[in-house]
């Protein structure tokens, strides 16, 4: 039967051909039957997608899918991979793929040799994962992929979405179906769609379904506020969940995170001997957060980071007393860790589970609770303080921008509480620079840098304060300037250990600093640390536009110039204010071979509407511009 | 097991070596006071962690019918500072597919500053499959501390007995002491291939009886080695590193009589390569065989060659195979597939690739061959033993009136005569049946021209007539993007992003499927403050296109050599109307440096043809495309002098 059918199609595509008509009935595995407006800043056409998902009295599901994708360029790469994982409470049943060439015409259908299984565990990781995928490439493009995936799930705290639309990904028709016992629980919230979940109730059987048909592609833009590239998706959740024996209400966020608490509570017991030494390094502390401070010193300096995570280990923390005797956890069981060694000495704290990434991190809103997490920090209520416990540099109480400002759930004896984790404000992320330049008559430079960082902007240098290698060390300062280094005479990072603060002094000599031409002298500004927010042109833009940065910067630089010059242009003072950015160039005048500019520039957060986005653009150039000035010196002729 | 306390037995007495410090070597466990107490690595301070030891023995015993391979390995890390820790994690992969290698044993423990022993107990220590082929223990040591030192060690017994497991003296941490000791019986002949840059190796040679045989025993050592540390613009870190490889050409038959295992010659290997047999490489060509039959007539059916000469076949065979089969990124020296199923799977490795170009060049009766190579990444041909994994990949040469055609069909967008970058290493293995040979080739320049007739406004706005060409794998890249995208994006993208107004008109891309020739794009471009205007004065900096918008070279220091592949040419030529009333006030002086040799030479020079008229004429040209590191502070002053160049500054003045 399926023979027969592939040979129809093939016989229709050919038909096709040679006629030179376009069908009627649609085949959606010619690339020239889609739609003149699915095209449009498509990368690729999702021709069908079909989900349809079993879940089951236990607590189980089954997961199909059948995808027809036109690829219509290399940007589309990725969607000629099918990829599946199986772990211990996932297995992959079938796996099947077929590639047609832009005509439609079948080229290959998988065999069980094309699906390829890989641990992709790194070093110091252990899970029982094991991803799988199936290739179907070509070498040119448009072709069209169909692919056939059927998993298993045993257990799950977590549904499928339904992901409706990509950037730059057209639909031509999605459909989505979810099979559940009738008394079974779900929520679920469209997020940039208005499409509804329809339900009906068909014996002991609920359906939940949805169809969209026909969506034209959004177009890939840079600084949209769309969390993992999906533009439109219906988030599903369950009301409750089975993990092995333990039953979770997940209705609420306070239910789930008592789910999250009860799975991870009494798992904090030390042995007396490591009581002894927790009372042992806190008995100096005086107060609270020298406890604290004292403990966290050692976590740091004395464990890990390991990640094991087997079974449920991916919810539930390895218990203390495995860290204890092993000196080493993942993200759970140090957070865990750190906690019982609080316990200790009388200090409450609970673990926060939070989305760790330095790009993005998805919005969670207080009525739907879906716990989209990847990582856990701990919260100290007392100090109002919250501990990275894998980083072995962190300063006390402070989370970098893998987690700052990310929600958070706290799992608190009293149940779960959605906050925000602290973002540092805009003056607490700073950056004072102080720079002589001493540039001689060929128009080389000495450079004198002293640098201080503070809160997110600091980061970068506290790990390089921390690296031994100085041939790393320099590498990485080198690529964060606008100048090529020829030799460092002194180059030193400084992390304070309390607090997120770093600071670095660099003297350098660079060949190319400003440029002689005839008579003249050419000296840019800011050539050492440029400007360089830029937006593309976006003809006409589509979504919204977020800038997530906040910070201050001030730079002083003294340029020192040969004897002989006088200014015959320097830029005039420059103030551009707008909502998302204030910036300021002075520069002074030329006194004993001396010239001052000071530079300030503010970065706010913004989300701003698309119709602002060409407003924005050009404030943005404009200080690009501004920030590009040069001051033109000239031999001084007058006796 | 058992067998391994005896294989063990022949090492317990050890002759010391010439030239060996007896101090650096010490037995399992037994780890000197000073060690222990050490709280830096004197060689390298700034050393987080330190291999102390790291002896690998290698026996290879004849057992009935059967050979193995046996290795013990035995290695002692120290770490100074919590940040190594994670040399707690070690991984030991081994090649598991049909149970081909087995680890038989796994001793780990720790040793804390303090002289305690800890043993690493077996719940610490993982199976894991990482793939079909490979597997790999993991071993998560528990309970490290500040000048812990680890202690590790493991046997693996492998059926693969012809290349062996290369020893690496050199990891990306200093080793103290690395030693290497392979015993065989002389019934086997073994040859060894070494990596020695540094003269770092030392080896002796010995001969030891056991019953009525003899046993070949070598053992080779490194003290003192450094850490190797990757750095950008090299080939490998392998063809730096310290290491020894070892591999079989023959044993000898109960009478005496050496048996090839593998080819023993250069041309034995062509010729079992060229074999026709179906699981040859030669029969992937061979114009005979089915592997090869629906490419052929999928390439008649889209191509008429009737009428067409040798290289113009040769051409339309690169397009056909290059559109047709996707390279997957894997490289092969042999093919993985037949060409047949490479078309069907619309992917292959290099290999897959060449070959199936290959297979219709022969069928076309082109006088066409493959080239054994090692990848740009893969380093250096070795080119002293006839063995096959010297290589790792492969591309084509036609041979056509006393001319060699280097063909790659790996990029759809080259040009017949060019390789992709990856084959650019300057030597090549031509497989003929009848007389192979080395091929030496040199790497066809990355070239743009660029000519640029420009007038200025009094607002400082241009309007300039652009005639920009490609040359080389330059102009594979133009082409490929220019697929991709249209036209005035890829000049927008490419060579206008930091102008905030530019309007493109009369784009002309000449040439875009002509492979053999230069690509060539003419077009104007109106360009809203070109110059800058202030007071009298207007300031204008010509340059549009760079070589190099920055020093690719950052780092200060550099340990290792440079290899930048490319040549690289780069003209640049403009011509600037000056508005009404304006004449260029001092023009800046011209400018050459060179790399001495030949080597490269990059140059500016400013000149006034006609009064109300400005000449720029830069000129960069890199010849020398592997650079020692002595040579380092150079090669950045030259780049420093190229984006110095592109960087000038012309002014006018308002009479």
């Amino acid at each position: 039967m399926k023979k027969m059918s592939i040979l129809s199609i093939l016989t229709t595509a050919a038909l096709s051909l040679t006629t030179g008509l376009i069908f009627a009935q649609n085949n959606l595995y010619s690339s020239l039957t889609i739609p003149l407006s699915l095209r449009e800043n498509a990368t690729h056409v999702v021709r069908l997608r079909d989900t349809k998902i079993e879940v089951d009295d236990d607590y189980s599901m089954v997961v199909k899918e059948k995808v027809i994708i036109t690829l219509l360029s290399n940007d589309a790469g990725s969607y000629s991979y099918l990829f599946s994982y199986d772990d211990k409470f996932r297995t992959t049943k079938k796996m099947e793929g077929r590639l047609y060439d832009a005509a439609g015409q079948l080229i290959r259908e998988s065999g069980k040799s094309d699906i390829v299984a890989v641990s992709t565990d790194s070093d110091g990781e252990l899970t029982q994962r094991k991803t799988k995928y199936l290739h179907l490439p070509n070498a040119t493009f448009p072709f069209t992929v169909e692919f056939y995936l059927e998993t298993k799930q045993e257990q799950f705290f977590l549904l499928p979405s339904f992901e409706i639309q990509h950037f730059g990904e057209a639909v031509e028709e999605a459909r989505f179906h979810l099979i559940t016992p009738a008394n079974y629980g779900l929520r679920w919230k469209a997020n940039n769609t208005a499409l509804q979940l329809q339900s009906t109730l068909e014996k002991a059987e609920k359906h939940w379904t949805a169809t969209v048909k026909n969506l034209p592609a959004p177009q890939k833009e840079s600084y949209t506020p769309f969390f993992s590239r999906l533009y439109a998706e219906i988030s599903l959740a369950p009301d409750r969940v089975k993990m092995e024996d333990n039953m979770g209400d997940m209705r609420d966020w306070s239910t789930t995170g008592a789910f999250y608490y009860n799975l991870n509570n009494n798992r904090d017991a030390l042995s007396p001997a490591m009581q002894a030494t927790v009372q042992q390094l806190t008995a100096a502390a005086r107060t609270n957060r020298e406890k604290i401070a004292a403990l966290y010193t050692y976590l740091q300096q004395n464990y890990r980071y390991v990640s094991i995570q087997l079974g449920i280990g991916g919810i539930q923390t390895l218990p203390a007393s495995f860290v204890e005797q092993k000196k080493y956890g993942d993200c759970k069981a140090l957070t865990n860790y750190m906690k019982a060694m609080l316990k200790v000495v009388g200090i409450p704290a609970y673990q926060a589970l939070i989305y760790g990434d330095d790009e993005e991190f998805p919005a969670l809103s207080e009525d739907f609770s879906r716990p989209l997490f990847n990582h856990v920090v701990l919260y100290i209520p007392g100090e109002d303080m919250w501990l990275e416990c894998t980083s072995q540099q962190a300063p006390l109480g402070y989370l970098g921008g893998f987690t700052a400002g990310h929600p958070s759930l706290l799992l608190t004896p009293e149940g779960g509480k959605l906050v925000q984790a602290p973002l540092p404000p805009a003056d607490a992320n700073q950056r004072h620079m102080r720079l002589l330049i001493d540039i001689d008559a060929e128009g080389n430079g000495k450079v004198g840098t002293q640098v201080h960082y503070s809160g997110l902007l600091h980061d970068m240098y506290r790990y390089c304060s921390v690296e031994k290698d100085a041939a790393k060390r320099d590498a990485t300062f080198s690529k964060s300037l606008g100048v090529s280094v020829k030799d460092y005479q002194k180059l030193a990072f400084n992390a304070d250990p309390n607090a997120p603060l770093a600071s670095i002094v660099a003297d350098y000599e660079t060949r190319n600093y400003a440029k002689v031409s005839g008579k003249r002298l050419f000296i840019p500004v800011n050539k050492i640390k440029p400007f360089d927010l830029a937006l593309p042109v976006d003809s006409l833009r589509q979504h919204p536009l977020q800038f997530t940065e906040a910070n201050i910067i001030r730079d002083t630089v003294v340029f020192k110039v040969p004897a002989g010059y006088k200014v015959e242009n320097a830029p005039a003072p420059t103030h551009i204010s707008a909502e998302f950015v204030e910036y300021d160039l002075s520069i002074g005048p030329l006194v004993n071979q001396e010239i001052v500019a000071v530079r300030t520039v503010q970065h706010k957060p913004l989300l701003a509407q698309p119709e602002q986005y060409q407003d924005i653009r050009k404030v943005l150039l404009n200080i690009k511009k501004a920030d590009g000035a040069q001051i033109v010196l000239v031999k001084d002729s007058s006796p | 097991m058992k067998f391994l306390t005896t294989s063990l037995s022949f090492f317990l007495v050890f002759p010391t070596l010439w030239g060996q410090n007896p101090a650096l070597k010490s037995k399992w466990g037994e780890i000197p006071a000073a060690d222990l107490a050490m709280t830096i690595y004197e060689k390298d301070s700034s050393a987080t962690s330190v291999a102390l030891l790291d002896i690998g023995n290698m026996s290879i015993e004849y057992l009935t019918d059967k050979i193995t391979a046996y290795l013990d390995v035995h290695r002692r890390i120290k770490i100074f500072d919590p940040s190594a820790f994670e040399k707690g994690n070690l991984t030991i992969p081994y090649y598991s597919y049909h149970g081909n290698e087995k680890v038989t044993y796994l001793d780990v423990q720790v040793i804390q500053p303090n002289g305690e022993v800890q043993k690493v107990k077996s719940d610490n220590v993982f199976s894991e499959k990482i793939s079909k082929y490979y597997a790999q223990k993991k071993v998560f040591i528990p309970n490290l501390q500040k000048g812990s030192v680890i202690e590790y060690k493991y046997g693996i017994k492998s059926e693969n007995i012809v290349y062996l497991r290369a020893w690496k003296f050199q990891e990306e941490i200093p080793v103290r002491y690395s030693e290497f000791t392979i015993v065989y019986p002389n019934t086997l002949l073994y040859h060894n291939i070494d990596n020695n840059l540094f003269g770092r190796i030392q080896s002796t040679a010995t001969e030891e009886t056991f019953g009525r045989g003899i046993k070949k025993k070598r053992v080779y050592f490194v003290e003192y080695a450094p850490a190797l540390k990757e750095e950008p613009y090299i080939t490998t870190l392998d063809d730096y590193r310290d290491r020894v490889d070892f591999y079989l050409s023959h044993y000898y038959d109960n009478y005496g009589a050496p048996q090839p295992v593998i080819a023993i010659s250069w041309e034995e290997l062509a010729n079992n390569l060229t074999e026709k047999d179906e699981y040859k490489f030669g029969s992937a060509f061979s114009p005979k065989s089915r592997s090869n039959k629906d490419l052929w007539e999928a390439f008649l059916a889209e191509n008429n060659i009737e009428n067409d000469s040798v290289l113009g076949i040769a051409e339309k065979a690169l397009r056909f195979v290059s559109k047709k089969i996707r390279w997957n990124g894997e490289y092969s020296q042999i093919p993985r597939v037949t060409p047949d199923e490479a078309l069907e799977k619309r992917s292959g490795t290099t290999g897959d690739i060449n070959l199936a170009l290959l297979a219709l060049l022969k069928r076309a009766k082109i006088d066409a061959y493959p080239v054994m190579t090692s990848s740009v990444d893969n380093g250096r041909v070795q080119t002293d033993h006839p063995v096959i994994t010297g290589f790792n990949s492969l591309f084509v040469v036609v041979k056509h009136n006393d001319k060699m055609h280097l063909m790659d069909a790996t990029n759809p967008y080259i040009k017949l005569g060019n390789l992709t970058r990856k084959h650019y290493n300057g030597l090549g293995w031509l497989v003929d049946e009848k007389k192979s040979d080395w091929l030496e080739f040199g790497t066809h320049e990355l070239s743009d021209v660029w000519l640029v007739e420009l007038q200025l406004d009094e607002e400082g706005n241009a309007r300039g007539k652009f005639s920009i060409m490609a040359d080389g794998n330059e102009a594979m890249n133009w082409r490929r993007e220019l697929d991709e995208s249209a036209p005035k994006d890829f000049l927008k993208s490419s060579f206008f992003k930091g102008f905030t107004d530019v309007t493109f008109d009369s784009i002309q891309v000449i040439g875009e499927t002509d492979y053999d020739k230069p690509l060539k794009i003419n077009f104007n471009a109106n360009i809203k403050g070109a110059a800058e205007v202030v007071n009298d004065f207007m300031y204008f900096s010509p340059v549009f296109h760079r070589a190099y918008d920055e020093n690719p070279f950052k780092s200060t220091k550099r340990n290792l050599p440079v290899d930048l592949v490319y040549p690289v040419r780069q003209d640049y030529i403009i011509n600037i109307k000056l508005p009404p009333g304006y004449t260029a006030d001092e023009l800046p002086k011209g400018e050459r440096t060179q790399i001495p040799n030949n080597g490269g030479r990059a140059g500016v020079n400013c000149s006034q043809p006609l009064p109300g008229q400005v000449q720029v004429i830069i000129k960069n040209k890199l010849n020398q495309t592997n650079f020692q590191p002595e040579f380092y502070p150079g090669l950045k002053q030259f780049f420093d002098a190229m984006t110095k160049n592109s960087d000038i500054q012309l002014a006018f003045k308002k009479a």
